[in-house]
């Protein structure tokens, strides 16, 4: 924390650096975004490598039975060992295949839910006969988990991507319509009035007001729905589809093969992280004037 | 014709279904074109209100707001409200905010450009146009508002405090810029403030009451400019509208109660009283004090 404090309080001291361009005040604010950087980094890593190094202890000494909870040196070397191709007989398939179907199971669901819910939630606002038939059917529907639609969809869209997508989009569509609602309704009446006294007819209001202001809140909820969108497609995989990263663990569960199942739960808990980071990178390059004015 | 006109207004707020409260009570005054006049008041006394029922974004209950003649429906193209926040869009940087009013008039990109570079320049932030409105002190975000508005070329300029939240050093350079694109530009100036001393900036000071709002007084300030201060006349004015003001802060603050030790302690000025310059004054008149 002592070389986070240090360069802030030397950013303080120069008042006179905001006046001009060329003043030390860009570089001060990039040293410290450099560093703050680091410590993000570093942090985390070392966490990781205490309890790697615990778990390695505790597997090789033999102090706990640990045979069914192989450590990274155990799991790792056997995903090389495979070439990378895991599964069985027919499912066999490479670890990148398994990923990006995942991967585009979750996207393909999340894009089409916040485009529909976006939509959706501008109609409620718009339309009166909207808030009051669909409206209330979405507040319905949200409370489902999206876990509780895998039956419905295999039997609705068969095994495959389009059973993955639909899971995704039942499992985040609801919620995002209700919080595009509340994010269109929170946009600040003044800044709509300063529109309008600017010229801006009704609909140009919209486009130029209610949609930028309201776009980062509604981003955020689709962050957190996320991790709900990619559990419920995992839970697909394991249950009905036959490939992606879900799948891996089901194969490694009737092989009773455990360092199968690791690699999988590994190659889960780093492909959400990946997919979380791409999130807050579009928002922190798209969307930025809400999470800058939090600060 | 006049520059805007309020006939016979009534306007209240009914917050939320609540009970309503009365803000204007019948209020009338007409502005000529090309003047520049101050509306003073003690804080929520409704000066605002008039702003925006001037501006068209609310509706007077009864009786009628006319600007050039014609009566005020909805906002307007021709009038400019510049407002106490800055209420820029965050999303756009100083000079796409500057830009707005013109890109939502169909204004070419590079006519546009180069009137927001200018009205930048106006205001003193040529420097800071690429900038995100978030990098911007409160003074500059006010100062890219104001540029906001002129850019737009409004005939009738309504500022609600505009310099409220400035310091005294940017808020003296913004009155000299107003004064001189006034001077200029031939524009009308409608300014709402609460201090006296801006208030003596304009041709014309409307004094409001507490609410609901009358007008308590319609004083010309018929001196040249630059401004003398220490002129009788100037000091005179000055002196009326504090105790004006004094006048309906205090019996503001007995009528809410709890500012009791406030009303009860002495006076912070010295003043006479308004009855007692008002004698004065006819004494003067009738030639028995020099």
């Amino acid at each position: 924390m002592g070389q986070l404090a240090a360069p802030e309080s030397g950013g303080r001291g120069s008042g006179s650096g905001r006046r001009s361009r060329s003043s030390g005040w860009e570089v001060r604010q990039g040293r410290r975004r450099r560093s703050d950087w680091l410590s993000r980094i570093l942090s985390p890593a070392v966490t990781i490598l205490v309890v790697w190094a615990v778990w390695e202890i505790a597997y090789h000494t033999k102090a706990i039975n640990l045979t069914f909870f192989p450590p990274p040196s155990e799991f790792v070397p056997y995903l090389f060992r495979e070439k990378f191709s895991l599964g069985l007989g027919p499912d066999r398939n490479h670890v990148g295949v398994a990923i990006v179907s995942t991967f585009l199971r979750v996207f393909g669901g999340l894009l089409i839910a916040f485009v529909l819910a976006f939509a959706t939630g501008v109609a409620v606002c718009v339309l009166p006969f909207v808030d009051r038939g669909i409206l209330p059917v979405v507040r319905l529907l949200a409370p489902i988990a999206p876990i509780a639609w895998i039956p419905l969809a295999l039997v609705l869209f068969g095994i495959g991507n389009r059973s993955a997508v639909a899971l995704v989009f039942m499992g985040t569509y609801p919620t995002l319509v209700i919080a595009t609602v509340a994010a269109i309704q929170q946009v600040d009446p003044e800044l709509l009035k300063t529109a309008a006294t600017l010229g801006a007819s009704r609909w140009q209001r919209w486009v130029f007001v209610t949609l930028p202001a309201a776009l980062p809140a509604v981003f955020v909820m689709l962050r957190l729905n996320f991790i709900a969108a990619w559990m419920s497609v995992l839970a697909a995989e394991m249950v009905g589809l036959r490939d992606g990263l879900g799948a891996l663990i089901l194969v490694g569960r009737e092989g009773a093969d455990a360092k199968l199942i690791l690699v999988g739960m590994a190659l889960i808990g780093l492909s959400g992280f990946l997919i979380d980071s791409i999130l807050v990178f579009l928002q922190r390059r798209f969307l930025w004037w809400e999470t800058d004015n939090r600060r | 014709m006049n520059a805007l006109e309020f006939r016979n207004v009534h306007f209240a707020w009914n917050g939320g279904g609540a009970e309503a409260v009365e803000v204007l009570q019948g209020m009338s005054f007409s502005i000529e074109k090309r003047h520049l006049v101050c509306i003073l008041g003690p804080s929520g006394c409704g000066k605002s209100t008039v702003m925006q029922l001037a501006a068209g974004l609310e509706r007077p209950d009864s009786g009628e707001v006319l600007s050039q003649g014609q009566a005020v429906a909805g906002p307007p193209s021709d009038r400019g409200l510049i407002c106490q926040k800055p209420k820029l869009f965050p999303w756009c940087t100083a000079i796409a905010n500057v830009e707005w009013g013109l890109r939502m008039r169909g204004v070419g990109r590079a006519e546009r450009r180069r009137i927001a570079k200018e009205m930048l320049a106006n205001v003193g932030l040529s420097d800071w146009a690429h900038r995100r409105v978030q990098e911007l002190s409160g003074g500059m975000q006010q100062r890219v508002a104001i540029a906001r508005t002129l850019a737009n070329d409004p005939d009738l300029m309504l500022m609600d405090e505009p310099y409220a939240g400035l310091d005294v050093q940017t808020r003296l350079l913004m009155q000299r810029f107003l004064l001189s694109t006034w001077a200029q530009t031939g524009k009308t100036v409608v300014m709402v403030t609460h201090d006296i001393d801006e208030a003596l900036i304009a041709d014309r000071v409307i004094v409001l009451s507490r609410r609901p709002a009358r007008i308590l007084e319609d004083l010309a300030v018929d001196l040249p400019r630059p401004r003398e201060v220490h002129c009788p006349e100037f000091a005179r004015l000055r002196a009326r509208l504090s105790r004006l003001i004094e006048r309906e802060v205090m019996a503001d603050a007995s009528e809410t109660g709890g500012w009791e030790a406030a009303v009860d302690a002495p006076a912070v000025w010295k003043t006479n009283g308004l009855e007692g310059e008002e004698q004065h004054q006819q004494a003067r008149s009738e030639g028995e004090v020099p």
